[in-house]
């Protein structure tokens, strides 16, 4: 994704169309069996693979778990450890997040995936998305650390016998398994090419949950992103990841482009003019405000201060034929 | 509402009362009563020829540059305010097409076209008709480009004055807010409050708000919805309008093949022109200066100062200042005129080509980006400003403030303080549209551009 440059015919950076390549073919991967295309999952070393993202255990052959399945199991699982076996998925975890930021809930996600894809038919249907406000988004980002707290403090009540919640949760019905909306939607999607037998159990609760992030997500754009657990706890890395915008503020002109393209309703890139680096806590590095940015080079992606993509000015839509 | 009646030709026959366009327009004269009209005693044929023979001196003058495009011809003639356009114009206006006039360069000009009505710009450069609206307006010290404009419309000269339907008018200043205001007079006025404190969401919503009545006025004067997809043709229209410019801009800064009276007399056209017309022949012309760039011709000399020229905009045919100094062996490179490239230089971005998702693209690109002295903050400006020094290594700044233009005369006093950290020097130039006071002004730049000269040899 090089961009080359040229002064008369400037070449915009088409980060959309490659965003949606690499969901796809990250979907390919990660759920390789749901599709019958290979599998990782006999060898030890593979076996217990993990993302940081939302993902789920919930794939027939080969499972892949988030790091919030890794927090609930382990607290889970007892004091009896000690919580030391938390170690290695957490350093994981953070190896994982710094090199990547929330590259891993935009391009990474399949539940971002899906959020991209109704983003996309909306656009398509002309619906105009719904507006929410500063604070609501300010709102809607904190609810995802309320839901690690809740999270983590009732994996650890399963795992503390004597305080009883085993018999509301066990280890195999972990807590925000009974609401993560990643699990309905993939066991359904595996009932339908037949991989699942029809009569697997669903709890109501996470069939609501995901239905409700569909609809949301259809209107509000990458709503389930603003609330993710998992993504509230990328959030504390996503600054310092390796993977970065950078602007140039003299070359702004505050033109608002990036502040209505950002689907996480971002006001820092559009109001710094200070700092080069603008990447917020929230963002899902779309990269949408720098594929938009009408100024030559203000806006900019880099890994490692090396620069992948620049904002250009736009090229001219074509001129259709008229006839007659 | 079907107050106005959608069938052909029954246009005419509605009763005017019904007509919510005839809400606008006040019952009585307020400012120009006929009486007043009659004592002037404006002898419009003479101001007319006046005025055609003041066109006609600067297109002559525009002719005698040396190496100047061919393709030029073209603008030469839309340059012609009284030739072929308005006649275009008045065969569309017949036809049952509606014109829209506008006063400045806040009004979307894309809304104005998706609605299938004709935008124009109207704002006067003519010297010939400050002098009627002098008598009424009892401030000598008014900005020009307004007195102008207003004579313009009491003295019946421009033919595109007649033809507006209506006549919308953003209030980024005193002057136009008063403009807008006596021109309800003689048209019916939509004045558009401009939000000039820039600090967001609130101000977004205000402008959004203003737009929308803008829309609602429009649907009901041509009696037609303005769909997604009319928002969509329009905008691509005037997006390869932007872009022909962008590449006209592109060729200037990689070589001195095109004078800098043509490019602002180019952009100023943009106003009037058909636009898809207008970027055809731009692109004419970019091909043309390629061209000559790659046969190494070059319109000047390379020691030639390279000017930049901000300020308040200087508006066809009044090209006194461009003149002085094109004349005075110095180019214009680059500019900042709200007549010229501010007006085209930033594009309308869509995100989502959902209605609402264009609307909001285009109401905020003419709010936003825009660095008129009016807002406050306007620290984009400066910013603005030194890119553009830098893009087309200008060596000198002139800064034009009309009379009265206060809003600029204290912009330029900030960013001559800016320039001087960066070693630019920039002359402040004060004008009025009359002829009167050319020796004096020609007298002070070119010792300005003496000292850019010297300048340039020291280093």
């Amino acid at each position: 994704m090089v961009i080359k440059e040229s002064v008369n015919h400037v070449r915009r950076p088409k980060i959309s169309e490659w965003r949606l390549i690499v969901n796809i073919a990250w979907l390919f991967v990660i759920n390789s069996v749901l599709f019958g295309v290979f599998y990782f999952s006999t060898h030890p070393l593979t076996k217990n693979i993990f993302w940081p993202n939302l993902s789920t255990r919930f794939i027939v052959n080969n499972p892949t778990t988030s790091f919030l399945y890794q927090i609930q199991s382990r607290f889970a699982s007892g004091q009896e450890t000690y919580y030391v076996d938390l170690l290695v998925p957490f350093m994981i975890f953070i190896l994982l997040v710094v090199i990547l930021g929330r590259v891993w809930c935009g391009w990474l996600c399949p539940i971002g995936f899906i959020q991209n894809i109704l983003l996309r038919i909306r656009k398509a249907l002309g619906i105009p998305y719904k507006d929410v406000s500063p604070k609501a988004t300010m709102v809607l980002n904190q609810m995802g650390y309320v839901l690690i707290f809740l999270i983590a403090f009732l994996s650890f009540a399963v795992g503390v016998t004597f305080l009883g919640m085993h018999n509301f949760w066990t280890k195999s019905e972990l807590p925000f398994e009974s609401v993560a909306p990643p699990r309905p939607i993939w066991i359904f999607l595996q009932q339908l090419v037949g991989l699942e037998s029809w009569d697997s159990v669903i709890p109501l609760s996470s069939i609501i949950v995901a239905i409700l992030v569909i609809v949301l997500s259809f209107k509000i754009r990458h709503f389930w992103c603003r609330i993710c657990p998992a993504g509230a706890l990328m959030s504390l890395l996503n600054r310092r990841a390796l993977v970065s915008i950078q602007k140039d503020g003299s070359k702004c002109t505050k033109c608002r482009i990036c502040l209505r393209a950002c689907p996480m309703d971002i006001e820092e890139i559009y109001e710094e003019k200070e700092k080069d680096n603008v990447t917020h806590e929230t963002c899902i590095h779309c990269y949408r405000c720098v594929e938009l940015c009408p100024e030559d080079g203000c806006l900019s992606v880099t890994f490692m201060n090396k620069t992948i993509a620049t904002s250009k000015y736009p090229r001219a839509p074509k001129q259709k034929e008229v006839v007659g | 509402m079907n107050l106005i009646s959608k069938k052909k030709g029954e246009k005419n026959v509605q009763d005017e009362k019904l007509n919510p366009l005839s809400s606008l327009k006040a019952s009585e004269k307020r400012y120009v009563s006929d009486k007043i009209l009659n004592n002037l005693g404006i002898k419009k044929e003479q101001t007319l020829s006046a005025m055609k023979k003041f066109i006609e001196d600067e297109i002559k003058k525009l002719q005698s540059m040396s190496q100047r495009a061919q393709s030029m011809a073209y603008f030469d003639d839309i340059a012609r305010y009284f030739g072929t356009r308005a006649e275009e114009v008045a065969k569309f206006k017949d036809a049952g097409g509606h014109v829209v006039g506008s006063l400045c360069m806040f009004v979307p000009n894309e809304i104005i076209a998706a609605s299938g009505a004709l935008p124009l710009r109207l704002g006067s450069g003519f010297h010939e008709t400050a002098g009627p609206a002098n008598v009424i307006l009892g401030d000598a010290g008014l900005c020009p480009l307004v007195k102008s404009t207003l004579g313009m419309r009491m003295a019946a000269c421009s033919p595109y004055f007649e033809m507006c339907d209506l006549l919308v008018a953003p209030t980024p200043c005193d002057a136009k807010l008063k403009l807008g205001e006596i021109l309800q007079d003689f048209v019916p006025v939509l004045m558009l409050n401009l939000p000039r404190i820039k600090s967001g969401a609130v101000n977004r919503r205000q402008w959004a708000e203003e737009i929308g009545i803008l829309m609602d006025k429009l649907e009901l004067l041509t009696g037609k919805k303005i769909k997604r997809k009319d928002m969509k043709v329009s905008i691509e229209k005037y997006q390869r309008a932007y872009s022909a410019y962008r590449e006209l801009m592109n060729i200037r800064r990689e070589a001195d093949v095109l004078w800098g009276r043509d490019a602002l007399l180019v952009a100023q056209l943009s106003y009037y022109d058909d636009i898809e017309r207008w970027t055809q022949n731009v692109h004419k012309l970019v091909a043309e200066l390629k061209q000559m760039k790659e046969e190494g011709k070059t319109i000047i000399s390379d020691e030639a100062p390279r000017i930049m020229l901000a300020g308040s905009p200087i508006i066809w045919p009044n090209w006194k200042i461009p003149d002085i100094i094109e004349e005075s062996d110095a180019l214009i490179v680059a500019d900042e005129l709200c007549s010229a490239t501010r007006a085209l230089s930033n594009p309308v971005v869509v995100d989502e080509n959902t209605k609402r998702g264009m609307i909001d693209a285009v109401i905020e690109r003419y709010l936003f980006p825009c660095t008129c002295p009016c807002f406050s903050p306007n620290l984009e400006r400066d910013d603005n400003l030194l890119n553009r020094i830098r893009d087309y290594k200008v060596q000198g700044v002139i800064f034009h403030v009309l009379k009265g233009c206060h809003l600029n005369a204290l912009d330029a006093t900030r960013i001559k303080g800016i320039l001087e950290e960066e070693g630019i020097p920039m002359f402040t130039i004060e004008s009025e549209y009359v002829m009167g006071d050319y020796q004096q002004i020609k007298l002070r730049l070119e010792a300005f551009l003496e000292m850019v000269r010297a300048q340039i040899d020291i280093i």
